[in-house]
């Protein structure tokens, strides 16, 4: 028979007892909120009808989610908006950490300068920005003017808003990915750099063939995780933009903010969320495949 | 010992019942940031002997989410006493079982409110069936600083029409640019901007947001009305040389005379943005107009925002003596003299005829600068449809806007779009 010593004791229960509070954590914030959503995406589920709950209308949202054009509007701003902030990120951040890393010297004083757009709050990034971007009185014409660029429409542009969020969201991410892979490079061996030299190779021949290699899966973490952020990204998007104008900034996470906190759908915003949460895990297994099949 | 226990027990019970005999009646007040019963809170707390206020402030964005998820519970333990509504909101509200059915408490003095807001009060709108009282307005009109206007040699008197206007705020702009301040602030900061922009334009030319066909809502804005306002906002930024604004700043950079002219709400010329000034002094700094029209003749038209006071349906099914306290407060905050003493305080325009009589006029004109103006305004102030849908409808309505300023999409067309989508989302 089993006693309550008996199963502490034993080595086959143990381990599971000891992962119960793990467990029950992870249903409750993170399973149970998940299974809630999917529930509520499959009512129509409105702020007029909470106290009696929306019926149940199971793929209706989803459907009606794939007949709205405004959804798919949002995934290419968002395509759009997620592509320019993950090559800005990467570039920027790839170059910062090569620096830092072969310049120890100054980076202990550089990395908490870069480090402070990562640290600040998206809401005071959105805030900073709109008055960096402001068309009489911002920093960004001001230099523009000054070399003579002229001024530029940035956020009441259809075709700058979107850009503008871009170089503002590389600017707050930049330093994320410059600590991440300057702690990558600095678990590569000296080894095969001496041998390269040896050999001949020249610095870029060594970076192309040797760091960036070795550094492919640390990349690969890092644009799943940049991925994943921005394309939920919706707070600075909410200060800056709004989505605005004409909807050219309106990025899937801001047409879920819209639909379920505006306009009060809470159903259709929930199947909005799901369908980003399907793109997130499909977008994080290719990754891990492509990466798993270069290694 | 167990004698001792007993009688322990009774001082104690006596004491705790005692205070709870003269405690005061905990009465919790919901609102937005500065809408709300603050400014008399100690006068309401004396004309209700035994109460205590409890005023919270929520901001504007999360109040609604806030009062949604509370009264959803449909628990008068977690819900509070009073509950200040956004005039837009009572609709959704109303349609989601949230607010008590106030008719016997407000109707009688309903009888004195200007009718919009009676109408406004009520759901369906002039239905007859009360869900509280509108208890403050506002209204949008066209301000300027006089001396900017005559450094950069425009005439007040051009910003009365449209043809007109156009040519003044490029003249304002180009003027200005040196010094940094902006000729006319135009706001497309979301789609409240169809409220200052689009809304009473297209009112003033005899159009409608939305009108009854068959006993149904369908979009009307897009009516040859629609189109001509539209045009004028097109023409006021590729002519004018207007630049939309993307966030706003609610009168506080039109105050600091960062822009000449400025379409906006009363408040832009209150106190509050003219810390330490009296009405009087605000008033030689600053003036006012009505909203331009596209020819004389053609009456502006402005539009009219507000809150609505009103009490939880789960107070009036599941705590009776709550309601009847909760009710007690609001018909005190609802006399003539009360209402007087908040508008003044808040620089507020008052929604009910008798606050336009003496004694109250003369208090109100003392704090409230432009006071016979904006009263004047507020009589022939239009308000928006608060019904579930508004802020699918105001969004489509916006986007047609942005559509044809930013994009360069022709009124018509951006119009004609946004009324299908509407008539969608109205279920037509």
């Amino acid at each position: 028979m089993l006693t309550p010593k008996g199963i502490l004791s034993s080595e086959r229960t143990l381990p599971y007892l000891l992962l119960v509070p793990l467990i029950v954590l992870m249903f409750t914030v993170t399973l149970f909120p998940f299974l809630w959503n999917f529930y509520v995406s499959m009512h129509d589920l409105k702020t007029t009808n909470l106290l009696t709950g929306g019926p149940f209308v199971g793929l209706a949202n989803y459907f009606k989610l794939f007949r709205d054009p405004t959804f798919f509007h949002s995934l290419g701003v968002s395509a759009y908006f997620v592509l320019g902030s993950m090559v800005g990120q990467f570039g920027l951040g790839l170059l910062l950490a090569l620096i830092l890393h072969y310049h120890p010297g100054p980076a202990r004083f550089f990395r908490v300068i870069f480090v402070i757009p990562w640290i600040l709050s998206a809401l005071i990034i959105g805030y900073s920005w709109i008055w960096m971007y402001n068309y009489r009185f911002g920093l960004v014409n001001s230099l523009l003017r000054l070399m003579g660029l002229g001024p530029i429409r940035w956020l009441n542009n259809m075709k700058m808003a979107l850009w503008a969020l871009v170089i503002a969201n590389i600017w707050r991410g930049t330093p994320f990915t410059m600590l991440f892979l300057e702690a990558a490079l600095k678990t590569i061996p000296r080894e095969p750099y001496e041998a390269a030299r040896v050999d001949g190779a020249s610095p870029w021949q060594r970076f192309l063939y040797i760091t960036l290699p070795l550094l492919r899966p640390a990349i690969a973490i890092n644009l799943i995780l940049v991925t994943m952020w921005t394309f939920n990204l919706f707070d600075t998007i909410l200060v800056m933009t709004k989505g605005g104008p004409a909807n050219a900034t309106l990025t899937t996470a801001m047409y879920m903010y819209k639909s379920a906190f505006e306009y009060g759908l809470l159903g259709y915003g929930s199947a909005i969320t799901i369908v980003m949460l399907l793109i997130n895990a499909l977008l994080a297994v290719l990754y891990f495949r492509t990466v798993g099949r270069q290694r | 010992m167990l004698k001792r226990a007993v009688v322990w027990g009774m001082v104690l019970g006596l004491g705790l019942g005692m205070m709870a005999w003269g405690a005061p009646v905990v009465v919790k007040v919901w609102q937005s940031e500065g809408y709300g019963l603050e400014a008399v809170e100690e006068l309401i707390e004396s004309l209700v002997p035994g109460i205590d206020l409890q005023i919270s402030e929520y901001p504007y964005g999360e109040l609604r989410m806030k009062l949604f998820t509370t009264l959803a519970a449909g628990d008068p333990s977690v819900v509070p006493d009073i509950v200040m509504v956004d005039s837009i909101w009572l609709g959704e509200f109303v349609e989601g079982g949230y607010l008590a059915d106030l008719t016997d408490v407000v109707a009688d003095e309903a009888a004195d409110w200007f009718t919009a807001f009676r109408d406004g009060s009520q759901w369906p709108a002039g239905g007859g069936t009360y869900y509280g009282l509108w208890y403050d307005t506002d209204v949008r009109v066209t301000r300027y600083w006089p001396d900017l206007l005559l450094q950069a040699g425009v005439n007040a008197g051009d910003l009365l029409y449209w043809d007109t206007f156009i040519p003044a705020v490029k003249q304002l702009n180009e003027a200005l640019a040196p010094e940094g301040i902006g000729g006319f602030r135009f706001d497309m900061a979301g789609s409240w901007a169809a409220d200052f922009f689009y809304y009473p334009f297209l009112w003033a030319e005899g159009g409608e947001i939305l009108v009854e066909e068959g006993g149904q809502l369908v979009p009307a804005f897009n009516s040859d009305a629609g189109v001509r306002a539209l045009q004028f906002l097109v023409d006021l930024v590729n002519e004018g040389r207007v630049e939309p604004q993307m966030e706003c700043f609610w009168g506080n950079d039109w105050a600091a005379r960062k822009w000449a002219a400025y379409i906006h709400g009363n408040w832009a010329t209150s106190e509050s943005r003219f810390p330490g000034t009296t009405a009087a002094e605000r008033m030689q700094k600053v003036a006012v107009l009505p909203y331009p029209v596209s020819e004389p003749g053609k009456v502006p038209v402005t539009l009219a925002g507000g809150w609505i006071m009103s009490i939880p349906a789960a107070l009036q099914q599941g705590a009776p003596d709550r309601y009847a306290k909760a009710a007690e407060v609001m018909e005190t905050f609802l006399r003539a003299d009360v209402m007087a003493e908040y508008a003044s305080a808040l620089a507020r325009i008052p929604v009910r005829a008798a606050l336009m009589e003496e004694p109250y006029r003369r208090m109100l004109a003392e704090n409230i600068e432009f006071f016979s103006f904006y009263s004047k305004m507020a009589s022939i102030a239009r308000v928006r449809p608060a019904i579930p849908q508004w802020s699918q409808v105001a969004d489509a309505v916006f986007q047609a806007m942005s559509k044809a300023i930013f994009q360069g999409v022709d009124p018509k067309t951006a119009l004609d779009e946004a009324a299908e989508q509407v008539r969608t989302i109205l279920g037509g």
